[in-house]
């Protein structure tokens, strides 16, 4: 099969003793970033950035891989030890796990935690060999109308889909695009929304919109509203790796999980919250414990994690094969891409093999690493849970700061990253999404620019975007994904209140 | 501008009062999240004038510049004026999720903000001037000491060291440049 013959070049470059060491640095230094408190997979690509600045394409992708699955390892630690999910994809496990580690089980839940996640991403990533090209293939008939569609329908479900209610997403989605607005108009070359700053024509970079909101706004945060009594992490020690039951009770839900998460992260539209979520309440109904869920089931830590895993797998479809990015972390990924001047989509397939299948082979390599790496080394790794938060919250300060600097280079970055800090806080305090803000600034100017481009080709005609049956289909999509939730509501309320009154 | 959101806001708190088993909003409560919405209203109104700004060149065969911009400004109106009846209707009245590290019980410590603000600004200035170690070393201790650390030489000591350390690895190592200020001479040695 074509998919497997180029794997195997893949697992060429891979494998080389150079990339096999680049590979192992970004899953230590991803699980190391990773596991600190509040700091989740977005965030810890983020900062990581800049360690790949300077590398080749092929071996800084490799270590992103790295870096990218070894974010999400040591994410589920944190949640699991601490309470303090990195993001919302994690929550979930932060509930189970965090019972089951106050429990003295919290080796169980990280053991199974860790071997799920193997599990989860092992297949997703084979899912991922198989359907990446097939979707390339597909995207190659794509002209602007699709492209702008299928960025219309992220939007939606991303904004829609998040957080607690429609508009706060919708909010964190607009104010994404307005920050995107600014800088040089891609099509006329004029600056626009600049005031007049020089260092603002190369626009708002999405890193410093992401450590803005997550590392910045996140410690204002927790600073402002610290724990003063003595941090209580959860000994790892004293209780057993997974036993037999332990065992009998994980497998289905890893499969189940990873079977929920990888379609649907594969989608291109947003999110792994949602396969997490359907993964919990499956194993909820399935279990044979059910007096177990909210005290520590392992099934709701299996289940959840395999498929938080799975769909950072397949999250990476929409991102390879169409440019499209579905969650934060992946509109950081894009960033990296643009960094190398390299644009995600089918034509990267054709025009740079040795990077799309390098990378997909690491990925591969860097479960495999991570599964070695985190059952034995768990130990070192809950030591830095134990850090003094003060001395935590100044060094990811330093490090935002460092992420900032190198990308902008000037003292203007800094106050941009400072003013969407502030922002970063208030969207914290009042419940609005940060997600679909990060993924709107970068691709918010990728949208107009198929939107332009496609209105260009038609000369000014608009009904070519419903009338092209694919860009028509995937937009009555989106508008089904926006205006659905509305009337799934007013129809339950109404038939609700007929309830009550009857 | 301080009038009408409050005329509106006032007769609906105090009808609910008596329903409502919680406490009365803070006045943050109340002005915070409309802070949000009125950012996004500004920033609509923003992108509509600056969409003005955008030379639109004669031939008609391109999409004008101006019209995502325009777009994207009436979505923020709309959105933004959405949010404040929504904020006014059903105000947010949660305290964040409780974990290990927060404490959701706690009021908001408006001091802790204030200086790691000004460490920050410290930071923006030390930059150029006097270069990333300095600047990072300053920003790390000040903000430690607003979390409430105490251990002055220690978390003195753990600055200098991690700017040192960070420099040397991205700079000197990594090849990522950074401003050098008064250390310039020698550390690039």
């Amino acid at each position: 099969m074509d998919a497997f013959g180029n794997l195997i070049d893949g697992f060429g470059v891979a494998l080389t003793p150079e990339n096999l060491l680049f590979a192992l640095i970004g899953v230590f230094l991803g699980t190391f970033v990773g596991v600190l408190p509040g700091i989740g997979p977005a965030l810890t690509v983020a900062l990581l950035l800049p360690v790949t600045y300077t590398l080749e394409p092929v071996s800084a992708f490799i270590m992103f891989a790295g870096i990218y699955y070894g974010g999400m390892y040591g994410g589920s630690t944190t949640s699991i030890l601490l309470n303090t999910p990195g993001e919302s994809a994690s929550i979930i496990t932060a509930i189970e796990g965090n019972q089951m580690a106050k429990r003295g089980r919290g080796a169980t839940a990280l053991a199974t935690a860790a071997i799920g996640s193997f599990v989860a991403g092992t297949i997703a990533t084979l899912g991922l060999t198989l359907v990446a090209p097939a979707m390339a293939e597909i995207a190659l008939n794509f002209g602007p109308w699709e492209y702008f569609a299928l960025m219309i329908l992220a939007f939606t479900t991303v904004a829609t889909l998040l957080g607690s209610s429609m508009v706060r997403g919708l909010v964190s989605l607009f104010l994404g695009l307005a920050i995107g607005l600014v800088g040089i108009d891609a099509l006329t070359g004029q600056p626009r929304f600049t005031f007049g700053n020089q260092h603002l024509l190369s626009g708002v970079d999405v890193v410093t919109v992401a450590v803005g909101l997550f590392a910045v706004g996140e410690t204002f945060w927790i600073a402002s509203h610290m724990r003063r009594d003595k941090s209580r992490v959860h000994k790892v020690s004293g209780s057993k790796w997974m036993t037999r039951e332990d065992w009998r009770r994980s497998w289905k839900p890893w499969l189940r999980g990873t079977a929920l998460g990888f379609p649907i992260g594969s989608l291109p539209a947003g999110g792994a919250e949602i396969p997490t979520f359907l993964s919990y309440t499956v194993e909820k109904k399935l279990t044979k414990h059910p007096e177990e869920f909210g005290k520590g089931a392992i099934e709701g830590v299996a289940g959840p994690e395999a498929a938080n895993n799975a769909s950072a797998a397949g999250v990476l479809v929409p991102l390879l094969t169409l440019g499209l990015p579905t969650s934060a972390t992946a509109a950081i990924m894009l960033a990296a891409f643009q960094r190398y001047d390299l644009n995600p989509g089918p034509q990267l397939f054709d025009t740079n093999p040795d990077l799309v299948w390098g990378l997909i082979a690491s990925l591969y390599i860097g479960n495999l690493m991570l599964l070695v790496l985190n059952l034995p080394l768990v130990g070192l790794w809950v030591k830095l849970l134990s850090i003094p938060r003060p001395l935590l919250y100044a060094g990811i300060l330093v490090f935002a700061g460092l992420g900032t600097w190198a990308q902008s280079q000037s003292v203007t970055g800094l106050v941009v990253l400072y003013v969407i800090g502030v922002f970063g806080y208030l969207m914290r305090r009042f419940d609005v999404p940060v997600g679909p803000a990060v993924v709107a600034v970068i691709l918010g100017p990728k949208a107009e620019v198929q939107f332009r481009r496609a209105l260009q080709i038609t000369q000014g005609d608009y009904t070519e975007f419903v009338t092209r049956p694919i860009s028509g289909s995937i937009l009555a999509i989106a508008l089904l994904a926006f205006f659905g939730p509305v009337i799934w509501r007013g129809y339950r309320s109404r038939t609700g209140t007929r309830i009550t009154t009857a | 501008m301080d009038e009408l959101p409050k005329s509106i806001v006032d007769p609906q708190s105090d009808r609910d009062a008596g329903e409502q088993p919680t406490e009365p909003l803070t006045p943050w409560q109340r002005w915070g999240e409309l802070l949000i919405a009125a950012t996004v209203l500004g920033l609509g109104a923003l992108a509509l004038t600056g969409a003005q700004d955008i030379r639109v060149s004669a031939s008609a065969v391109q999409v004008s510049p101006r019209l995502i911009p325009q777009i994207i400004g009436v979505g923020l109106l709309v959105v933004g004026g959405w949010y404040t009846v929504e904020i006014i209707r059903r105000p947010y009245t949660g305290h964040g999720e409780e974990s290990e590290d927060f404490d959701p019980g706690a009021k908001t410590d408006w001091t802790v903000l204030a200086i790691i603000a000004a460490g920050l600004v410290c930071y923006a200035i030390l930059m150029e001037f006097a270069g990333f170690v300095t600047a990072s070393a300053a920003l790390f201790f000040i903000s430690a000491l607003a979390m409430g650390s105490r251990s002055y030489l220690r978390d003195a000591a753990i600055a200098i060291a991690l700017a040192v350390a960070i420099f040397l690895v991205f700079d000197t190592w990594l090849g990522v440049r950074l401003p050098t200020g008064v250390f310039g001479e020698w550390l690039s040695l």
